[in-house]
């Protein structure tokens, strides 16, 4: 009887494991059959397995973010597009559907001017993630080296010139992806972003009840979280304005 | 006989009442006790009148009318007493044979006070006035919740022998401050059958008003004053025997009362509450749910029900700012009746969107007070979702007018697809940048650069091929040769010797040129073939031409000096360019 027992949570045991060792891209391909099925709460299902895999990918975070949209959920739609757009932030089919999502927030918020070098710092700093960057920063410092190594080998005055010359341009190309890396690294680090879970949230003055409101937010709102007071958090919105908040659910990206 | 027959059936119903012309009275005052049959009955039998003492009576009338060919009759004893004792006393049943049947009254109780001062005289008009007709303010609730309807009906109660012929006036109408009032109107006043404090009146309901209170604590409802012409007998009596009918002015007011206000629980409430009170069904009914960017639709938000229904504020309708809504247009359908206000009131707001994409409008919620249930309620409407399709996207930003930048017109620009492929990364993954891994990689080429300078000249000196071999003992045996020149420097012929065999031996290194063959035109030709300019090769042949000369002609310490650093000059020059 014991022995039985035994086999039997054995024979459920490797079952279980057969079923939970299925890979991200399995549950990805799943989650997609049952969106195209339009059986959208399968489908999230799926895509949340693959998350809890441990990988993840900007394809599966647009994925996620369009389930949530066909769902009517206008909070988890954005803040996985979002978190699609931090993994690669210059996907067209990203930036194009979370426009739809944010269409259908209750806020609109509009943005600070950027001024052209921001705009262009932007550009820059989002065409690679932070490790591609850090990669490339070897690569041009490796590069660097080696041609100031060769050159000093070599014995025609000919090519130590041009050696010395483009070897004195990619160590000034390191210099820069360095410089970009670590912006972008610190503003990744220091900057945290949220999207707004609870319906309505009341934005004070100060952090405390007796406050002015300044203004309300409403579900769906990107903010960026600086700072932390007791239970209350202050935060910042898209045009500048900044607030303190309480017990708001604000989900950090 | 046959009279008797078709008699009976008409007089099936047989009354035998006693009534007392009043129940409450003073000690020194009279009471009058009629005792009515309406058939006729023999072996009446008053009761004792234990406590009275019998002043007059009985007196004994009969009244026989025909009206339509229908015959009335009745047939009354009047006995006038007057009280011996305080308290209540009780009248007993008299007793009377119709038609062989027993008929009895019912027992009547007076309460008898104190001596009144003035005896009141019952025929008097003002006595029977006061006694026999009152204006009642009735008020439905004395205890409403704030908001909760309260009705009030001024009713006109009076009795025989008060006639009302003439419609009164009125001459005080209340006015209801701090409350939300409407009159109901009467179109026909009616006469009814009441009774007022357990005495039968007829009844005449003046004025009808639904009140909603709009403070909270005690308030006044202010009196109604009506002049009524009542007509009165009087104790004349006509050539016939009746009495002579007099019309008197009254003035009479329903007494000032109040109405104590309750404030809505706070318990319980909840915070989108606009303060409506009563019962309610609430919707929100959208006349499209898909529609082209531009066109129009419209949202009503609708309230339906009993209670203050102009009183409140709708719930506001919440759509994404990117929709254009326009001001809602309100509209009100309330009849107030006795119950109430009762109706429709709606919000109708006109929406246009301007960019396609999905726009939820946010389910709304409207909460009342139910005074019945004593608590809060909520109802709460669908959720919709509005499906623009056509029509340009929209970037987040509104205002498209102002800043036109903002809006992104792509002409294609659809809800895209999902994707299909993905490019798996560990979300664990640290971030490469700034770890020691990194950095280990980073600095190590410069390492690496930084070791190699030092390596390559240790190089140099280690492997050296034979031709830079060669050239080293030739620009080594050079300086050796001038070492010795220099060594020399003291003597001139010595110095000048060891400078010509130095250039010599340097030519002779060089170019393997041997020493017998030199003349200064093979030297000059030989240097400027090797690429040495002309100006260095004239040099160098102007120099062992010094060397010549120096030795036949005298030449100061200064001269050998010069000749020496020119030569070490001119040596590193021409090995330079080599």
């Amino acid at each position: 009887m014991r022995k039985k027992s035994y086999i039997l949570t054995l024979i459920f045991a490797i079952l279980g494991f057969i079923s939970t060792a299925q890979t991200a891209e399995e549950w990805f391909q799943k989650g997609n059959t049952a969106y195209t099925n339009a059986a959208y709460k399968q489908a999230l299902e799926a895509y949340h397995k693959a998350l809890e895999t441990g990988e993840h990918s900007a394809a599966l975070y647009y994925n996620l973010g369009n389930t949530y949209y066909r769902l009517n959920e206008v909070a988890e739609s954005i803040y996985y597009f979002e978190k699609g757009l931090i993994l690669k932030p210059q996907d067209p089919d990203l930036s194009n559907n979370i426009l739809f999502a944010k269409n259908m927030t209750l806020d609109a918020i509009e943005k600070l001017p950027q001024t052209q070098i921001t705009a262009f710092n932007n550009k820059l700093i989002g065409m690679m993630h932070t490790n591609q960057w850090a990669w490339l920063t070897l690569l041009l410092v490796w590069l660097f080296s080696i041609l100031l190594i060769v050159y000093l080998w070599i014995q025609s005055s000919k090519s130590k010139k041009q050696l010395f010359v483009s070897a004195l341009v990619l160590g000034l190309l390191g210099v820069v992806s360095y410089t970009i890396t670590s912006t972008k690294y610190t503003k990744l680090h220091s900057e945290q972003f949220g999207i707004v879970f609870s319906e309505v949230i009341q934005v004070n003055n100060e952090p405390n009840q007796r406050s002015e409101v300044q203004f309300i937010l409403h579900e769906g709102t990107k903010v960026q979280i600086m700072e932390q007071f007791q239970d209350w958090q202050k935060i910042r919105i898209a045009n500048g304005v900044e607030g303190w908040v309480s017990g708001a659910m604000i989900r950090e990206l | 006989m046959l009279l008797l027959i078709v008699a009976t059936p008409l007089q099936a119903q047989v009354s035998f009442q006693g009534r007392v012309s009043k129940k409450k009275l003073g000690l020194n005052e009279r009471l009058r006790v009629d005792f009515v049959m309406n058939q006729n009955g023999d072996n009446f039998n008053p009761p004792s009148f234990e406590g009275f003492r019998i002043m007059g009576g009985p007196n004994q009338s009969i009244s026989n009318s025909y009206v339509n060919g229908k015959r009335s009759f009745s047939k009354t004893f009047t006995y006038f007493l007057t009280p011996m004792r305080k308290g209540r006393l009780l009248i007993k049943q008299a007793t009377v044979e119709i038609e062989g049947e027993t008929y009895k009254t019912t027992p009547i109780q007076v309460e008898v006070t104190e001596a009144v001062a003035v005896p009141k005289d019952p025929n008097s008009v003002e006595y029977l006035a006061d006694q026999n007709l009152h204006l009642v303010a009735e008020v439905s609730k004395r205890n409403p919740y704030l908001n909760e309807r309260v009705t009030v009906q001024y009713k006109l109660y009076f009795r025989n022998p008060i006639k009302i012929s003439e419609a009164p006036r009125e001459m005080e109408s209340p006015k209801f401050v701090d409350f939300w009032s409407q009159n109901i109107k009467i179109p026909q006043l009616r006469i009814e059958q009441g009774t007022y404090n357990g005495e039968a009146y007829n009844v005449v309901v003046w004025r009808k008003t639904v009140l909603y209170p709009q403070k909270t604590g005690k308030l006044i409802l202010e009196p109604l004053t009506l002049n009524v012409l009542a007509e009165l007998p009087t104790n004349r009596r006509d050539f016939f025997g009746d009495r002579i009918m007099r019309q008197v002015n009254r003035v009479i007011t329903a007494g000032e009362t109040s109405v104590e206000v309750k404030p809505l629980p706070e318990s319980g409430k909840p915070e989108d509450f606009t303060g409506a009170v009563g019962r309610f069904d609430f919707d929100v009914l959208l006349n499209k749910k898909s529609l082209k960017a531009s066109e129009s639709f419209q949202a009503r938000i609708k309230v339906t029900g009993t209670g203050n229904l102009t009183l409140f504020d709708l719930p506001k309708l919440k759509v994404p700012n990117t929709l254009e809504v326009y001001e809602p247009e309100h509209k009100e359908d309330v009849k107030t009746n006795l119950s109430g206000m009762q109706g429709t009131i709606e919000d109708t707001y006109t929406i246009v969107p301007q960019y396609q994409g999905k726009y939820p409008i946010t389910p709304l919620t409207f909460t009342y007070f139910d005074p019945k249930k004593e608590g809060y309620e909520r109802v709460g409407s669908q959720n919709f979702v509005i499906d623009v399709f056509e029509g340009p996207l929209a970037n987040t930003s509104v205002a498209p007018k102002a800043t036109p930048s903002n809006v992104i017109e792509a002409p294609n620009a659809n809800f895209k697809f999902i994707k299909l492929s993905s490019n798996w990364s560990s979300i664990e993954r640290e971030t490469f940048w700034a770890t020691s891994r990194f950095y280990t990689l980073l600095i190590s080429p410069i390492v690496l650069l930084l070791l190699m300078i030092p390596l390559r000249r240790w190089w140099q000196t280690q492997v050296p091929d034979v031709q830079s071999q060669k050239q080293k003992a030739a620009s080594r045996k050079a300086r050796k040769y001038l070492v010795t020149a220099k060594n020399n420097s003291g003597n001139k012929t010595k110095f000048y010797e060891a400078l010509e065999a130095a250039l010599h031996n340097y030519l002779k290194s060089k170019f393997k040129i041997e020493t017998t063959d030199f003349n200064k035109e093979k030297i000059e030709t030989l240097l400027q073939n090797k690429g040495v300019e002309p100006m260095l090769s004239g040099a160098f042949v102007q120099l062992l031409q010094n060397c010549e000369r120096a030795r036949y002609a005298p030449s100061s310490e200064v001269q050998i000096q010069n000749d020496y650093e020119s030569a070490v000059k001119i040596i590193t020059k021409i090995d330079r360019k080599l």
